[in-house]
């Protein structure tokens, strides 16, 4: 497996170079660049759209401060470092959230945050499941229904699916993808890019 | 990675549903946190699947799946929505999406003692750490990793065959409770009689899990835990633990290891060097329902 391409190496030992020698241009331009991955990163770990964006925030100070300072030992590897760096970032997260949660039932306060999704985690979902809703209804195929349940919400394995709906792999393929883009379609027009 | 790759086994359905091991986990996160069209299709898959759970949710009967305190915070905030007329597949469905994943913690306790995730996390910051020797006493606790999980993997499919005939029949609600007991730890000087932990587990032969949560990452080639009675005598002792993903460290046990009383976990990081440092203790009483 090709972990890091020439080409994009060489890009990412020059963008590092820059940040060291005070480059603010090429600070943005990591951040520009990572942004979107490493939010899928850390929202896997963290759950919340809310705390996804402070994590975020959270990671490229430390990887920013890290290259600046000159700690990245190979710029060619800066996409390893982030996606690094953003999970820790996560998981220190997760931990001072459950520290809380613990101080909570142990000292029965009432002042201390709740990390529970905010409202806009709640309106999106709102939003999801609205567009879910309508694509299932728009689904001529009682077995299409039974295959997008069965894949990705049951987890079951995809060839015991196809043995059982007589699908071939390619055929399975093409429901996921149909549903897929139709839910791209029409999330976007309601709310935005996917990730929102 | 390169993108035949990751369409023809499917990496990014697998990584969203946290199927991938730990190392392909992260090569692909390395792939994908620099290429938009990876970014692209996870997050459009990610929205929909939680549509999906959503929508099956919305539909569930009202779960009666007891889930561990302090753990996974974030399942326990989900809402019932109001219900709508629907579709009627994703009624019965609906109770799968609870059962699946109660079993799906399962499995990441199991696959957690095998998990290098910790390795993967320091990679880059730590350049090349030097491997650790694997001498004839780490091979034999190896061994009797190996016989745990194995086990505790048996169990888990045990209880995933149970768990797929439930989805099938509307009339019963899902059953299936694997036992998942987060530890908090005792603090400086407590005794173990001050048991801040209380794990009710069937008087009849169980599996379950215990976690601990660390505190820190330590530069530890692994972890080991040993539970004593509440007369100080050795309970079970393992060895050769790693990190999950979340930090936390997991054991599997049988119910009949433990009688009613208290007990006494106490976790300890060991160096490269062999040399062991106590980083936690916790207690814990053991009340058997009939
Ligand atoms: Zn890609």
């Amino acid at each position: 497996m090709n972990l890091v391409s020439t080409n994009s190496g060489t890009e990412l030992v020059e963008l590092v170079r820059r940040i060291i020698a005070g480059d603010s241009a090429a600070e943005d331009a990591v951040v520009q660049r990572y942004r979107q991955g490493i939010t899928v990163i850390i929202d896997q770990i963290v759950r919340s759209q809310s705390a996804t964006e402070d994590v975020s925030q959270e990671t490229f100070r430390i990887v920013l401060e890290k290259i600046r300072r000159g700690d990245l030992r190979q710029p060619e590897r800066l996409s390893g470092f982030v996606c690094s760096v953003a999970r820790n970032a996560a998981i220190d997260y997760i931990r001072r959230a459950r520290r809380l949660e613990n101080r909570e039932e142990n000292c029965d306060a009432e002042h201390i945050p709740d990390p529970a999704p905010n409202q806009l985690d709640e309106i999106l979902k709102q939003e999801k499941s609205r567009v879910v809703r309508q694509i299932i209804n728009e689904l001529k195929i009682e077995r299409d229904r039974d295959l997008l349940n069965r894949y990705y919400i049951a987890e079951q394995d995809k060839d015991r699916i196809c043995e059982d709906l007589h699908l071939t792999r390619t055929q399975f393929n093409n429901v996921i993808y149909r549903a897929i883009a139709r839910f791209k379609e029409l999330y976007v027009r309601r709310v935005g890019r996917p990730e929102r | 990675m390169d993108h035949k790759y990751i369409d023809e086994l499917d990496i990014v359905d697998r990584y969203l549903m946290g199927k991938l091991p730990v190392d392909e986990s992260a090569r692909f996160e390395e792939h994908f946190v620099d290429c938009s069209d990876c970014t692209d299709r996870l997050e459009t898959t990610k929205a929909f699947v939680e549509g999906l759970r959503l929508v099956a949710s919305e539909r569930a009967p009202e779960a009666r799946i007891n889930i561990p305190k302090g753990r996974f915070w974030y399942l326990r905030s989900r809402k019932a929505f109001a219900l709508a007329a629907g579709v009627l597949s994703l009624v019965v469905l609906a109770s799968a999406v609870l059962v699946f994943n109660q079993i799906r913690r399962s499995r990441a306790e199991a696959d957690q003692a095998r998990s290098v995730s910790a390795q993967w996390e320091r990679r880059y910051e730590e350049e090349h750490q030097a491997a650790s020797s694997v001498d004839a006493k780490h091979q034999e606790t190896e061994r009797e990793l190996t016989r745990q999980l194995n086990q505790l993997q048996a169990e888990i499919e045990k209880q995933e065959r149970t768990g797929i005939a439930h989805q099938y029949d509307g009339s019963k609600q899902p059953q299936i409770n694997p036992l998942i007991f987060d530890l908090v730890s005792a603090r400086g000087g407590e005794s173990s009689s001050a048991s801040t932990n209380e794990l009710i587990i069937p008087r009849s032969p169980t599996s379950f899990s215990i976690t601990v949560a660390l505190e820190e990452e330590g530069s530890y080639k692994d972890y080991r835990m040993t539970i004593l009675g509440d007369h100080g005598q050795l309970i079970w002792k393992g060895s050769g633990f790693k990190p999950n993903r979340y930090n936390a460290l997991s054991a599997g046990f049988n119910s009949t290891l433990f009688r009613d009383g208290d007990y006494l976990l106490t976790v300890e990081g060991v160096a490269g060097d062999g040399n062991a440092s106590v980083l936690g203790k916790y207690s814990f009483r053991v009340v058997k329902t009939p």
